[in-house]
């Protein structure tokens, strides 16, 4: 029998020696000190800190523990592989190995010791966490939390790692070597393995979603249980394979075995956990694709019209029991005898009458089949009602993803956390319509009709009966029947409604006849504080940001409601690809993450204070009133009307997570094409920002490849219609590009060459008719067709239908760029003129940007990032333009915006360094045809750049072993990257700048500068020999370092008819653009430049040679 | 008390015979074990404390098999072994704390009063708080008594015991040997030092090269050297070849040249006188003088 004495004294002796070690001294002192500052940093407002440090009681010890878990896993290993060593060295071990005890208590008593020391350590970073989080105003209090983490990441990972310490110990009998492997181990698993098979490796938790909210509780509890089960068990597993091979007589012969057997059971246990994670994670991957699988089977068969529903739902804790009365209809024009309903599929149904008559149905996963005895007639309606009950499986949710990349939880600073998509929890209640809580007509996401998400526009009514304690939201007119019990009825009719319960707070004001209200969970109304000042002006303030809003966006809002409520931060906010917004977005209601940790501009306290810094730096006096209304403006700016060049500190969330638009568009009309059916999307798109400018707050220095330009790429690849079936598949990169990013993008363009073809105020005010035309019910695309004809006199069914399944680009050609001043009426001006053409077949669309000069020569950010002149030019396919512009200012910097368009960059950047001298010829501020252009060249050049076959480089590669083993799997990504400046390649690669080379793709290669080991070779098709003035192509890419700039210099090759000239061009000698290398007789045989690599600079770019025959 | 020690051999791993059948019966009392260094007397020892596997052989104590009683055997322990210097980092007190409570010595009061009572006893108590690392080598040895005595052991296992110690704490350590070995326990004391031995040892082995060369009474063993020990005066060349032919034990310098006190089977020299043999006579006699001669 094992005897606890025995245990306790081990781990009592081996605890004080720990401590008294200072090794673990200093790893404590400095975890101590380095948290402690980490807490008041992230605790005192001024710091920067998030405000999510703050505002949750989860993120303190979260963090902490975080952090110290990193630190300790290294530490125990030392700790660990330390006492075997030390054991097998002192001879005094002997004298305790001599004493009756069973070799189990010897090692579970030093495991004991060595975790109790931690768990000492771990409950003073506690208690400091604790401490911050109770002095601190602005954290909801919290205890438990508190210690569900260390036995959630520390217990487990000191468990596994000091089995595995001991084990590696026990086998290889040496500290150094053990050290190195576990070190090793580690590494691996922190910056590679944690992120693989669904963190299985994560051992540290780092990786693994724990972050606890307020109302929701942890993410998946459940989930992490058995991750840091598997861990728990496989190091106890370790620990008793220890005791096994520990270098020491048994106790006695019988019980010698017995510890491989709990080595066995624990590693069985361990085994079994991993495999309840994978087959977990796994399982609900499959089970959503075989609920498209069975969309994909249903989602031809007609199904009806749900024209009313009335539900009256119970809450019971977990479980729903509901009563839904439906009014169908036969809208279609053949029978219907099965009527296919999508309803969640944990939900049991008990009965499905129609007028009093039972109906056979049969369940297929989140299908409900109903057999409608003679079937329901073209035409005919009836009503049905449905009795279910049960809880909510939420793998109905996001079916539209690509499956096998889909990461169901995500990162907000250091903590990671478990989406969630539903709730369905004694004290808290969430449901979309994703969450399949009410039956809808029809079945949802299906691969072979990807886009086509078409819910019925249903007159609902929702009766809900919940604890006494709780409020329920939900669209529509709240009548309180009783304690408990609440109905919703919206006024028109809703593509879909929502339901949140919880222990929410009501703050509700009344402008114009709207409800503006917010539900905040008690105890998380921390807002109220910060607006105590403005109530009498704040019904002014929502008018103009009301106004202010649907000026923009061009609309009106339809609703007499509109609800913020407050919901867990792990609720998910992928997008859809059928909608610009998240799912965050509900008719009325826009869900916040609690406490807006994620939004913008939730951290009054921080704001004010800056705010006010700023105030006494520009001795600028503003009232408490005035100060908080700007706060406020701020706050809804930011997150519901954001522009392009609103900046968000987590990527959790774009400008487009809370748009307000859903609500002025989708949730009141529906354009419901059959054969385009991402048109509703691409129309959603335009709306919402159409009086928005393109470019992005890096037009002027993004030197990457942008997710505009990555879509080019795609674009160029393959159609629309063919990428909405395949998805897309370049993997490895951060800022993947997304479905959802092609289809806004491609919407975009489609109706932003609409307007510019047609004339902005004219396409728009048709579009704004048309949408209240058709306010709270679907439209075809064969409406939306015949009055775009009755408007425009013109059929658009082509221009669409390539627009979906062609993959032909337009492509701009600019030339004859012109920058001078001109007289008019006595003044200077600045003109400004060149020719743009755009010889493919499809229609192009341009934005030009222009700045003019900054006296100042700073760009403010935040006030007006606008530029100062813009304009957005329709170039017809197969034509060309003259363009130009005169200013009063000199502008600083021109950039073209190309759209979606062959063009890589897609951003062409002009700086005018200087303008020429006055020119004595009229102004040119106007817009012209001129004559299509399809190259840049004149007759007697040959041009051969990076991208044509005729140029060749030779790379030499220099990479070591194991970096051509990582660099296996991150070559999927696109062709061209960014310039790395401070670490340039070993070899060529493909770069994309505005100044380089190239008819549509100005790009170049550069590599790492060398001895000429790396050479680029341009070969001339030459037709003729002759003599022949040769010229490179040079953008002039220099990097500051230490206060001195090397400037790279140029060693070319020119090879000519009496053998080769090596030519140097240094920095100085070089200019943006062509450059002149000398005059040769040339033979189409020896036509060759060459360029090496050999420079006094970092890096060199190959771009291009030009021949120009001397005639 | 009683062990019984039969056919034992250990033979290690690289092949090398540590011990090659031994046979002893060991009853209580103070039990010496005599050898030059590797003769194997730390392996028997080793075995007995069960810290180490015989290759073959068994070992009984008091009924108790030590291949498979281990925990009983264990518990009537306490060992001493001959490396005793290196320490974790405890105090002199908490090491025996640590001992005390090993052995089983739960109650926290009755522990703590047991250690301060050895402290005592081995003259540490004015070092109790010290860091055991801290000792000096004869502290070292004498806290390692107190840590193998604290838990009234039954049978005690000292391996070369004596070794750094000076004079006086020799004394002192044979002195709460002899006073433990009137108790119903059984000391095992292994040294080649015969100092250790003479004075209290009521039965020795004598071990060398794994074998075992004597065992019984101390007397017994003084006798059978009777008649091959000599005391020789002697100088110059004849001094050298006594040096070479026989085992020397003493040489003390005289007017005419040096007075030798030699062993051997038989004596060659002029005036060489037979003495009265003691241990240290015996065991010269034994182990250097059989050994060198390959007489055994």
């Amino acid at each position: 029998m094992i005897k606890f004495h025995i245990i306790r004294t081990i781990a009592r002796y081996e605890m004080r020696t720990l401590l008294r070690s200072w090794f673990f001294r200093i790893f404590a002192g400095l975890a101590v000190v380095g948290l402690g500052i980490f807490n008041v940093a992230v605790f005192v407002p001024a710091s920067g800190a998030p405000w999510l440090y703050r505002a949750l009681p989860a993120s303190i010890p979260y963090a902490n523990l975080i952090i110290l878990n990193l630190g300790q896993a290294i530490v125990a290993v030392f700790l660990a592989s330390e006492f075997l060593k030390q054991d097998r060295k002192n001879d005094t071990i002997e004298v305790i190995y001599a004493r009756s005890m069973t070799n189990a208590e010897y090692i579970l008593g030093k495991a004991l010791g060595i975790l109790s020391v931690f768990f000492i350590l771990n409950l003073i970073i506690l208690m400091m966490g604790i401490g911050f989080s109770f002095i601190s105003s602005d954290s909801t209090q919290g205890i438990w939390e508190f210690f569900f983490y260390p036995l959630l990441i520390s217990l487990p990972t000191l468990v596994f790692i000091l089995g595995l310490s001991f084990f590696l110990m026990i086998l290889l009998k040496n500290q150094a070597i053990t050290f190195i492997l576990l070190l090793g181990y580690i590494a691996l698993t922190i910056f590679y393995l944690n992120t693989k098979y669904y963190h299985l490796f994560d051992y540290i938790a780092y990786k693994i979603p724990m972050m606890n909210s307020t109302i929701g509780g942890f993410g998946n509890f459940n989930e992490v249980l058995i991750h840091r089960g598997i861990y728990f068990f496989f190091g106890l597993g370790l620990i008793f394979f220890t005791v096994f091979k520990l270098q020491r007589l048994p106790q006695s012969r019988k019980m010698a075995s017995f510890p491989i057997y709990l080595t066995i059971i624990s590693l069985c246990l361990a085994g079994f956990f991993a495999e309840k994670y994978i087959s977990l994670k796994k399982g609900n991957i499959n089970f959503k694709k075989q609920m498209i699988e069975l969309n994909n089977d249903y989602v031809n068969t007609p199904k009806v019209k749900v024209s009313s529903c009335n539900i009256e739902l119970e809450h019971l804790g977990k479980e729903i029991a509901v009563h839904a009365e439906m009014e169908i209809c036969n809208e279609t024009n053949s029978s219907i005898d099965t009527l296919i309903f999508s309803l969640n599929p944990s939900l049991k149904i008990t009965s499905a009458e129609s007028n009093g008559e039972k109906l056979q149905y049969q369940r297929k996963l989140h299908l409900l089949m109903i057999n409608y005895p003679g079937g329901l007639l073209p035409g005919d309606s009836t009503k049905l009602s449905l009795n279910y009950h049960g809880t909510i499986n939420e793998s109905t949710h996001f079916l539209d993803q690509n499956l096998d990349e889909y990461e169901d939880n995500f990162s907000l600073e250091m903590f990671r956390i478990r989406k969630r998509y539903a709730y369905l929890q004694d004290k808290f209640v969430c449901l979309t319509s994703e969450s399949l809580w009410y039956p809808t007509s029809g079945v949802g996401y299906a691969t072979t009709k990807p886009t086509q998400h078409f819910p019925d526009f249903t007159n609902f009514t929702l009766k809900v009966k919940t604890d006494t304690n709780l409020v329920a939201v939900s669209q529509g007119s709240l009548n309180k029947i009783g304690e408990g019990e609440f109905e919703f009825k919206p006024k028109v009719v809703l593509p879909k409604i929502s339901l949140l319960i919880a222990d929410y707070n009501k703050y509700s004001i009344t402008v114009d006849s709207i409800e503006y209200s917010i539900y905040a969970k008690n105890g998380n109304q921390y807002f109220l504080d910060h607006f105590t000042d403005f109530t009498d002006s704040l019904p002014n303030l929502i008018r103009d940001l009301k106004n202010e809003y649907e000026t923009k966006i061009g609309l009106e809002y339809p609703f007499e409601r509109f609800i913020l409520a407050e919901i867990p931060l792990h609720f998910a906010l992928d997008k859809h690809i059928w909608s610009v917004s998240s799912d965050a977005v509900q008719p009325e209601i826009m869900f916040y993450p609690e406490k807006g940790v994620f939004l913008e501009e939730t951290d009054f306290k921080k704001r004010k204070k800056r705010s006010e810094r700023r105030m006494i730096r520009d001795n600028e006096e503003v009232s408490p009133e005035e100060l908080q209304a700007r706060i406020f403006k701020r706050f809804i700016r930011g997150n519901y009307m954001a522009n392009h060049e609103e900046w968000y500190m987590f990527n959790v969330i774009d400008r487009n997570t809370y748009t307000l638009l859903p609500n002025y568009y989708t949730f009141i009309t529906q354009f419901n094409s059959e054969k385009w059916p991402v048109l509703n999307m691409a129309l959603e798109a335009y709306l919402k920002d159409r009086n928005e400018s393109s470019a992005s707050s890096y037009r002027w220095f993004f030197t990457g490849i942008s997710r505009g330009e990555r879509i080019n790429l795609e674009l160029k690849e393959a159609p629309l219609n063919r990428l909405l079936e395949t998805g897309i598949e370049k993997s490895g990169d951060d800022d993947k590009v997304k479905l959802y990013n092609i289809i806004i993008a491609k919407g975009e363009y489609l109706f932003s060459v609409f307007r510019a073809r047609y004339g902005d105020d004219e396409f728009n005010k048709f579009l704004n008719q048309f949408i209240e035309k058709h306010k709270n019910k679907v439209f075809s695309f064969e409406e939306f067709e015949k009055n775009f004809k009755d408007r425009f006199n013109e059929d658009i069914l082509n221009e669409v239908d390539n627009w979906y399944s062609k993959k032909e680009l337009p492509g701009f050609l600019i030339k004859d760029l012109q920058t001078y001043k001109v007289m008019e009426e006595e003044f200077t001006k600045y003109q400004v003129r060149f020719k743009i053409s755009n010889p493919e077949a499809v229609d192009g669309l341009i934005t030009i940007n222009i700045d003019l000069a900054d006296p100042s020569n700073r760009r403010r950010r935040g006030d007006n990032e606008n530029p100062d002149f813009t304009r957005k030019i329709h170039i017809p396919a197969k034509t060309a333009k003259e363009i130009g512009f005169v200013f009063t200012t000199e502008p600083a910097r021109m950039n073209i915006y190309t759209h979606i368009s062959k063009n890589l960059p897609n951003n062409l950047i002009y700086d005018f360094t200087s303008f020429d001298e006055i020119k004595k010829v009229a102004v040119f501020d106007e817009i012209k045809s001129s004559e299509l252009f399809t190259d840049l060249l004149n007759e007697n050049e040959i041009v051969v750049d990076n991208e044509s076959e005729n140029f060749e480089f030779n790379q030499d590669l220099q990479k070591s072993y194991l970096k051509s083993l990582i660099g296996e799997n991150k070559d999927q990504g696109y062709k061209y990257s960014g310039i790395r400046y401070w670490s340039p390649p070993a070899e060529w690669k493909p770069v994309l700048r505005s100044g380089f080379y190239g008819k549509y793709v100005r790009s170049a290669v550069y590599t790492k500068t060398g001895h000429g080991e790396r050479t680029a070779i341009w070969k001339a098709p030459l037709d003729h020999d002759g003599q022949y003035d040769v010229y490179c192509h040079i953008e002039k890419i220099n990097i500051r370092r230490r206060r001195t700039t090397k400037k790279s210099n140029y060693n070319f090759k020119v090879y000519h008819d009496d053998g080769m000239e090596e030519i140097t061009m240094s920095d100085e000698e070089l200019e943006n653009g062509w450059n002149y290398l000398g005059t040769f007789f040339i033979s189409p045989s020896t036509a060759k430049v060459e360029l090496t690599n050999k420079s006094i600079g970092k890096m060199v770019f190959a771009d291009a040679i030009k021949w120009v025959e001397n005639k | 008390m009683k062990i019984t020690i039969e056919d034992l051999s250990k033979e290690y791993k690289n092949g090398k015979l540590a011990l090659t059948d031994i046979n002893l019966e060991i009853e209580n009392g103070m039990f010496g074990l005599l050898g030059p260094n590797g003769a194997g007397k730390s392996t028997l020892m080793r075995i007995l404390v069960t810290i180490m596997k015989p290759t073959t052989g068994s070992v009984n104590v008091n009924g108790f098999d030590l291949a498979k009683n281990r925990g009983d055997i264990r518990k009537m322990l306490g060992y001493l072994p001959q490396d005793f210097r290196f320490f974790t980092k405890l105090r002199t007190w908490e090491f025996l704390d640590y001992a005390a409570s090993l052995s089983g010595l739960k109650n926290k009061k009755t522990r703590l009063h047991k250690v301060d009572e050895w402290l005592e006893k081995v003259g540490l108590f004015d070092v109790r708080e010290r860091h055991a690392n801290k000792l000096s080598g004869g502290m070292k040895r004498r806290l390692g008594i107190a840590q193998a005595l604290i838990g009234d052991p039954k049978i005690i296992v000292v391996d070369e015991p004596t070794t750094g110690l000076d004079p006086e704490e020799r004394i002192r350590f044979r002195n709460i040997l002899s006073e433990l070995s009137q108790k119903d326990v059984i000391i095992l004391l292994s040294t080649h030092i015969v100092g250790d031995i003479s004075s209290v040892c009521s039965d020795l082995a004598l071990l060398d090269r794994g074998t075992l060369q004597f065992n019984g009474s101390p007397e017994k063993l003084v006798e059978k050297v009777r008649g091959h020990v000599w005391q020789v005066n002697t100088s110059g060349v004849e001094y050298d070849l006594l040096k070479e032919k026989y085992a020397v034990i003493s040489t003390i310098p005289s007017e005419d040249g040096w007075e030798v006190q030699l062993v051997g089977e038989e004596i060659e020299a002029k005036n060489a006188i037979e003495i009265e043999p003691n241990l240290e006579h015996a065991y010269v006699y034994f182990m250097e003088y059989l050994t060198e001669h390959n007489k055994f």
